[in-house]
């Protein structure tokens, strides 16, 4: 699928235009540092980007929990926290997703509505909005790339990111087996239902094994907490890094 | 229908399988075996394979529409499939609940002096579990799918749509034909369907009637498609005297031409070959041959009335979505607890089998949307699950008592910033005293049992950001 | 339970009353018809894809030669006696058979044809791309003929023979249901299988365990 097919309207960026970051609200309280390079990236890039202090959570957690009327509330609430950016981006197929392709389930009223073709994942604007894949990194390791379930089969979140990391200077990528199954996480369910979380975990952590890759990235750093997770229990000893896809841009 | 409560926390033993409570225990031990997932593996890859060397996009897109049309006429079409098949030959006879299904069946049967019944498969029959009336009303129903006479043997249930005894070894089978057919012990796939050919062999030339489940039903020609690769299909209708179908009112479509399509991609998607074996079209009652249609409804209207469920009725039975999913893999199809499994008996089983029974099902998936990918007659099946979510939540369905609580006041946490903070600040309390004391509560315990529980960061972004400024 | 029939056509009605006046419209016909080209080279693939289904096929030049290849194909499976369908060309085929004990399937009783070796049908079309024949059978005995015999026998003429399941290929059951045919119309690929057992592919299930199509280019 093609960046095009996936974005039809997709206008570019103009110089001087204000970005905001959204960060999902587990990054800020778990994995801030994915904030901060995405702060480092865009400097380098030279885009002007917010950080709206306001925001709190896009909803997903609720809606994905039939909670719908609760979020519709948060929804509401991120439509009028982003209203001023004529671009919003965020480091989360999964956040990105919600926004994007499950705020329209909400039916919220046609202001807010109009939130959702702003928001792009991270590797999406860079790629298709800025229109480049190299961002002027480096970054020397064999690394393999997880592609969380929402960005990709909503977003196409895969073939922009891994287009970005193919041109970071030093970088040896390795494609993960059966990079279309799902890692396990999938929020709630991780705790609901355990065993099969874990399950699918472990036949995740098994493919990455089979590429021989130093450093696990991923556009999603809820998939990566509950992966590292698992691996960091059974194999404490592990040397295999776990890294957002945006500190990796933003290294060198 | 008032639940019954002392057999809250034991195995149902009628038809319908466990109850709700059971459903989320039956996931939380996943028990398929390893090759349940390598089996079905292998199935999408071959499904993957088959579908390269047609227009698959450009047909599972005709296909959708076509079921979309049908759907939203249904009730004409109904009208003029029964206009159409009557003009053939054949009787068409209604249902609107199970029990009236199966009452027309044993009428049937009464009529025809029937004693035994060869069977094809039909999921239909086993979601009115239509052997067991048999049986009571002193008729036997004799399963002649091979994966449906092991089954039937072994006193199970069917755990797979297409493949019925999926779960089951060939030591199983041997050993279950050696105890109920009094046969020598052989393991040997061969062997074991040639003695399941000779035994059902008699019963398809003595059995009074033949049903058989409808896979297309065609309005403008009364036509019905039955697609199989056995062969006991054909033998099932063509032998006895009286054949009867077993439908739902989804079943139709439009017009013969309309048939193609969808022919492509059925066995594109159910078992990756190119075409199955039998492709079955019943023009009409050939002299000396009597045929009945029992359309049955069973709460299917309560699928249509929802324009948000509507889809989950353009469904052809496959089994793709339940090849692909990672959930069914493991689990296997016994923990669904009903006729349908996977992602499909998630998305229907609420509405046919109620939220009681069934209102878990939606639950037990990441929404990851590989089903999705897969279905041949593109139904947004993560979509159905979650709005299914939130009508249990609407029908004041319990998620998990603490999930639940916890759920509903961290949204209202996230209403504010100033809420969020101290939100914040009370996670970074809780997150020191559970990494002090090496235990944490509730749905953290589950995560923490089997995963490394992250530490809060000292310094949250928000707290970054601010300092910067 | 008369009433049953309204009571389902009301819960139908009733609960497709939002979308009145704004459904899907019918979708024009999909027709995926494929210029095949040359038949002969068509042949060669109808060969192809049902020997890949465990069948045998051979490109005849006509009805003798046709007659000649089954008997051969015949002898091969030790078969001894045929039951023919009630359609000219597996008729006049069959009346060419030598050494067989050759019975019209209508002549017998349908429960007797399970003691017939083999069955000889005829062919109303073919499918290139999947291997498959179309067999269109209006009366008791030709219906269960597919099925009951361990050997199964298809004659067809080349130009029934099409590229793909096209809306032109099945014309004969458009037909057939036009003018309201009783019986069947088969769509038969290859000898019955089945994969219940540990998804191993086991042959003849309940159907017949060998099938053979002979596709006669003068027939």
């Amino acid at each position: 699928m093609t960046m095009a097919a996936t974005f039809p309207h997709v206008g570019r960026y103009s110089a001087g235009e204000r970005v905001a970051l959204f960060l999902p609200c587990y990054c800020d309280v778990l994995f801030p540092h994915v904030g901060e390079a995405v702060v480092s990236l865009f400097a380098r890039l030279g885009i002007p980007l917010d950080y709206p202090m306001d925001q709190t959570c896009c909803g997903q957690p609720a809606f994905n929990t039939g909670h719908w009327d609760e979020a519709r509330g948060l929804a509401d609430r991120f439509a009028r926290v982003f209203a001023d950016w004529p671009w919003i981006v965020v480091p989360s197929g999964s956040c990105g997703a919600m926004a994007r392709a499950f705020y329209p389930s909400l039916k919220l009223n046609s202001a807010d509505a109009a939130v959702s073709k702003r928001v792009f994942d991270l590797a999406t604007f860079i790629v298709s909005v800025l229109g480049r894949t190299d961002v002027g990194a480096r970054f020397e390791s064999r690394v393999t790339y997880h592609d969380g379930c929402h960005g990709r089969r909503e977003l196409g979140v895969g073939t922009g990111a891994i287009a970005l990391l193919r041109k970071v200077r030093g970088l040896t990528y390795v494609e993960l087996p059966r990079i279309d199954e799902c890692c396990g996480f999938g929020g709630t369910f991780s705790v609901k239902y355990p065993e099969l979380s874990v399950s699918m975990g472990e036949s995740k952590l098994q493919a990455i094994v089979q590429t021989d890759a130093e450093v696990v990235t991923s556009g999603d750093s809820s998939c990566l907490m509950h992966i590292e997770g698992l691996l960091r229990k059974s194999e404490p000893g592990s040397t295999l890094r776990f890294m957002h896809l945006a500190e990796i841009l933003a290294a060198g | 229908m008032a639940r019954d409560i002392s057999n809250a926390n034991r195995r149902s033993n009628d038809s319908e399988g466990l109850i709700a409570h059971d459903v989320a225990r039956a996931f939380q031990r996943p028990d398929a075996p390893q090759v349940l997932t390598q089996t079905l593996e292998h199935s999408v890859d071959n499904a993957h394979r088959a579908r390269e060397q047609i227009e698959w996009q450009a047909l599972r897109s005709a296909a959708h529409d076509i079921k979309a049309y049908a759907i939203e006429n249904l009730d004409s079409l109904l009208v003029e499939f029964e206009r159409q098949f009557a003009a053939r030959g054949g009787t068409v006879v209604w249902a609107q609940t199970a029990g009236e299904g199966v009452a027309q069946l044993l009428e049937i049967c009464r009529r025809h002096d029937v004693r035994s019944v060869v069977k094809g498969k039909s999921m239909l029959s086993e979601e009115l579990a239509v052997n067991e009336h048999l049986e009571s009303a002193g008729i036997e129903p004799v399963e002649t799918d091979l994966g449906e006479f092991i089954v039937q043997l072994a006193g199970q249930r069917p755990s797979h749509i297409v493949g019925p005894a999926l779960h089951l070894s060939r030591q199983d089978v041997g050993t279950i034909f050696q105890r109920r057919l009094g046969t020598e012990y052989t393991d040997d796939p061969e062997q074991l369907m040639t003695l399941a050919r000779v035994r059902l062999r008699k019963r398809y030339l003595e059995a009074g009637l033949g049903l058989t489940g409808v896979n297309f039903a065609v309005a403008e020609t009364g036509t019905i498609a039955v697609i199989e690769n056995e062969g006991n299909g054909g033998l099932s209708s063509s032998v006895p005297p009286v054949h009867v179908f077993l439908m739902g009112i989804e079943k139709i479509i439009p017009r013969l031409a309309d048939l193609p399509v969808f022919l492509q991609v059925l066995a594109r998607s159910a078992t990756g070959q190119k075409i199955e074996v039998y492709t079955h079209h019943f023009l009409g009652a050939e002299p000396g041959k009597t045929v009945y249609c029992i359309i049955v409804d069973a709460n299917r209207t309560k699928l249509l009335a929802d324009p948000q469920t509507r889809e989950s009725l353009y469904c052809i039975r496959c089994g793709a979505c339940l090849n692909v999913c990672p959930v069914y893999r493991r689990a296997g199809g016994f923990a669904y607890g009903g006729t349908y499994g996977g992602p499909i008996g998630a998305a229907i089983a609420p509405t046919l089998s109620g939220m009681d029974r069934a209102g878990e099902l939606p639950f037990v998936s990441t929404l990851c949307g590989a089903c999705r990918d897969e279905c041949p007659v593109k139904i947004d099946l993560p979509h159905q699950l979650v709005y299914l979510r939130h009508q249990a939540i609407l029908a004041g369905r319990p998620n998990s008592r603490a999930l639940e609580t916890g759920i509903a006041m961290w949204a209202r946490a996230m209403q504010t910033l100033s809420s969020y903070r101290r939100s914040v600040s009370w996670l970074r309390r809780a997150a020191a005293v559970g990494r002090a004391i090496g235990w944490y509560p509730g749905v953290l315990g589950a995560w923490a049992k089997f995963r490394t529980v992250p530490p809060v960061a000292r310094v949250s972004f928000k707290e970054w950001w601010e300092r910067r400024s | 339970m008369t009433d049953a029939r309204e009571r389902v056509l009301a819960a139908v009605s009733q609960a497709l009353a939002d979308v009145r006046g704004r459904e899907h419209p019918l979708p024009p016909v999909l027709d995926l018809a494929k210029d095949g080209g040359d038949r002969e080279a068509l042949a060669e693939r109808f060969a192809i894809e049902l020997t890949a289904l465990a069948g045998t096929c051979a490109l005849v030049a006509d009805n003798r030669a046709c007659a000649a290849a089954v008997g051969d194909f015949l002898r091969g499976r030790a078969v001894q006696s045929v039951a023919v369908q009630s359609r000219p060309l597996a008729q006049d085929i069959a009346s060419q058979l030598s050494g067989f004990d050759v019975t019209n399937a209508t002549a017998a009783d349908k429960t007797a044809l399970e003691s017939y070796d083999c069955s000889l049908l005829q062919a109303e079309s073919l499918l290139a791309d999947t291997g498959s024949a179309i067999v269109i059978a209006d009366n008791a005995s030709d219906r269960v003929l597919p099925y009951l015999p361990r050997t199964s026998v298809i004659v067809g003429g080349l130009s029934v023979l099409h590229a793909t399941m096209d809306v032109s290929s099945i014309a004969c059951i458009q037909q057939a249901a036009a003018r309201r045919a009783p019986g069947e119309a088969l769509i038969v690929a290859g000898p019955s299988r089945t994969a219940d057992i540990e998804k191993t592919l086991v042959l003849g299930a309940h159907g017949p365990q060998g099938l053979g199509v002979f596709i006669v280019k003068n027939a």
